[in-house]
């Protein structure tokens, strides 16, 4: 600010100053991380990466464009806001664009759950009682001759919002293995504890949302969808072995 | 409206301004082969005394005292150093693919590192390089950054140096594209390409705040750009003794690492360019 103030060439020396300060500062936390920070590994590094920042970035780039197109539409009278690129009438490009892909992905989140979910089985998604006695029976032991329905338990344990299933000292990269002890039984295999309880968070906001958005609620929002996209894709990830086994299995305990 | 916009970016104050467009007409000719000699010793410089301060604070992180011995308190340690290097041998891996683009890589990286501080604008001045899409091309340069490293591993005929690179080469590209989506809000904003326009954009309006969130992601993809710590996976000690340039000795070796914290001082302006205020 300061620099800037100054005419001239002073003013240009003092402001390429400034900058070289700000650049050095900079250079400072690189080395400060490079003392406090130990190396990742190598999976981790490319996982950080396409799981974690290529998708944040993604959402967090379309919604920073949206949000700057919106201010601009809205607050006309602004110096900055009247520098937005397409001012002249009409609903800014990059609103559709952010809109259609948030409300893409909700129609297809829709539409996945009722190819998940036809009309008939629709008490599975709202009350899962009946598939937790199911799982509880499957676990704890039942009478010779009871039989399962594993795809509809896959099913159960493949909706991540809705039903989640713990099973305590398993990794969930090893459900599937954990599911296979399970189908033993008692007296097959060693006994495997388990809890299965609703999860609190819907991965996604509710659409509601989008109508009444202000700056702050809209990078809120941003981090939500991201955060929500990131939980999608992991969950998916580790409940793709556990719904493979599962969904070949017809079980018959004898 | 438009009209305003399209004066900003493009016509007025001055047409992607260079600091080259101040000098008389028959002081052109050795500016422009003058001013970036400058810049070039400038960034050698800021490479020497920044190796020396990291050294200096590892040393204090670390409980130590860092290099004392050279000179006035080791002041004297980057010199030395490169010194030594200059003095050594450079040797040449036994059965090389290929000789020449052995000693070529290095050169290409250092070339590469150094040719996009000239289209770094500094301030209002502008940059040495001045262009209509100067973020463009900044983006393809430091993606050909990945020749030097992907030839250097592979005529070194050596297997560290090959996983070194290979790996190398995967981190480039997977963080190239977040960076380069990072750029994507500021294009949109100013309605340029160029980078001096996006800077003294914000000297006009003030920085861009909202973008704020984008920061934490930029520096984190800017760290493993650079190859720096947490993610220096491409010259790991303990896994590739030191990764694509295991077997680089002497003044090609210095060529290496001057390109490494070249890009470093880049990516670290560059941030300050897009979220420091400019």
């Amino acid at each position: 600010m300061l620099a800037g103030a100054l005419p001239g060439a002073g003013g240009a020396l003092a402001q390429c100053a400034t900058f070289a300060l700000r650049a050095l500062l900079l250079c400072l936390v690189f080395v400060f991380v490079r003392a406090s920070l130990p190396r990742q590994r190598f999976d981790q590094l490319i996982a950080l990466c396409w799981k974690y920042l290529f998708p944040l970035s993604l959402t967090l780039v379309l919604w920073s464009l949206a949000l700057y197109s919106l201010a601009s539409r809205w607050l006309r009278g602004s110096e900055l806001l009247s520098l937005a690129a397409s001012g002249d009438g009409g609903v800014p490009t990059w609103v559709w664009v952010t809109l259609g892909v948030t409300l893409g992905f909700g129609l297809a989140k829709v539409l996945e759950s009722q190819a998940n979910y036809p009309l008939g089985e629709e008490p599975l998604l709202h009350t899962p009682d009946a598939v937790r006695a199911m799982l509880r029976r499957f676990a704890e032991g039942s009478p010779a001759g009871d039989t399962f329905d594993v795809p509809l338990m896959a099913r159960a344990l493949g909706n991540a919002g809705e039903v989640t299933l713990q099973i305590q000292g398993y990794h969930p990269e090893r459900w599937g293995e954990a599911l296979c002890l399970l189908a033993q039984g008692p007296r097959g295999g060693p006994y495997v504890p388990f809890s299965i309880s609703r999860s609190v968070d819907t991965l996604l906001p509710p659409a509601e949302m989008l109508w009444d958005m202000d700056t702050w609620g809209a990078l809120a929002l941003a981090l939500a969808f991201s955060l929500g996209l990131r939980t999608q894709l992991e969950l998916q990830n580790h409940l793709q072995e556990a719904t493979a086994v599962l969904s070949n299995l017809r079980l018959r305990r004898n | 409206m438009v009209a305003r916009v399209l004066s900003f970016a493009i016509l007025s104050p001055a047409p992607f301004a260079s600091p080259l467009a101040l000098l008389p007409a028959p002081l052109l000719l050795a500016g422009a082969l003058l001013l970036p000699l400058l810049s070039y010793v400038t960034v050698l410089i800021f490479i020497a005394a920044f190796t020396l301060f990291e050294r200096k604070t590892m040393g204090l992180f670390q409980r130590r005292e860092g290099p004392d011995r050279v000179g006035l308190e080791g002041f004297g340690q980057p010199f030395a150093d490169g010194l030594k290097l200059v003095l050594k041998e450079t040797l040449l891996p036994r059965q090389t693919p290929a000789p020449s683009v052995f000693y070529l890589a290095p050169l290409l990286s250092l070339t590469l590192s150094l040719a996009l501080w000239l289209l770094l604008p500094l301030g209002a001045a502008g940059a040495l390089v001045s262009s209509p899409i100067s973020l463009l091309l900044l983006l393809a340069l430091s993606s050909l950054g990945s020749y030097g490293v992907i030839y250097s591993g592979w005529a070194s005929n050596n297997k560290y140096a090959l996983l070194g690179s290979l790996r190398a080469v995967a981190q480039f590209i997977s963080y190239e594209i977040i960076l380069s989506l990072l750029f994507l809000p500021f294009v949109a904003a100013v309605g340029s390409l160029n980078l001096w326009a996006v800077v003294s954009f914000q000297g006009a309006w003030g920085s861009f705040a909202y973008l704020a969130p984008l920061a934490l992601i930029f520096a984190i993809a800017m760290l493993a750009e650079t190859n720096r710590t947490p993610f220096d996976l491409p010259e790991a000690e303990a896994e590739l003794v030191s990764g694509f340039n295991v077997e680089y000795s002497s003044l090609l070796f210095a060529f290496f690492f001057l390109a490494e914290y070249g890009s470093m001082g880049l990516m670290a302006a560059l941030f300050v360019a897009l979220f420091g205020g400019g």
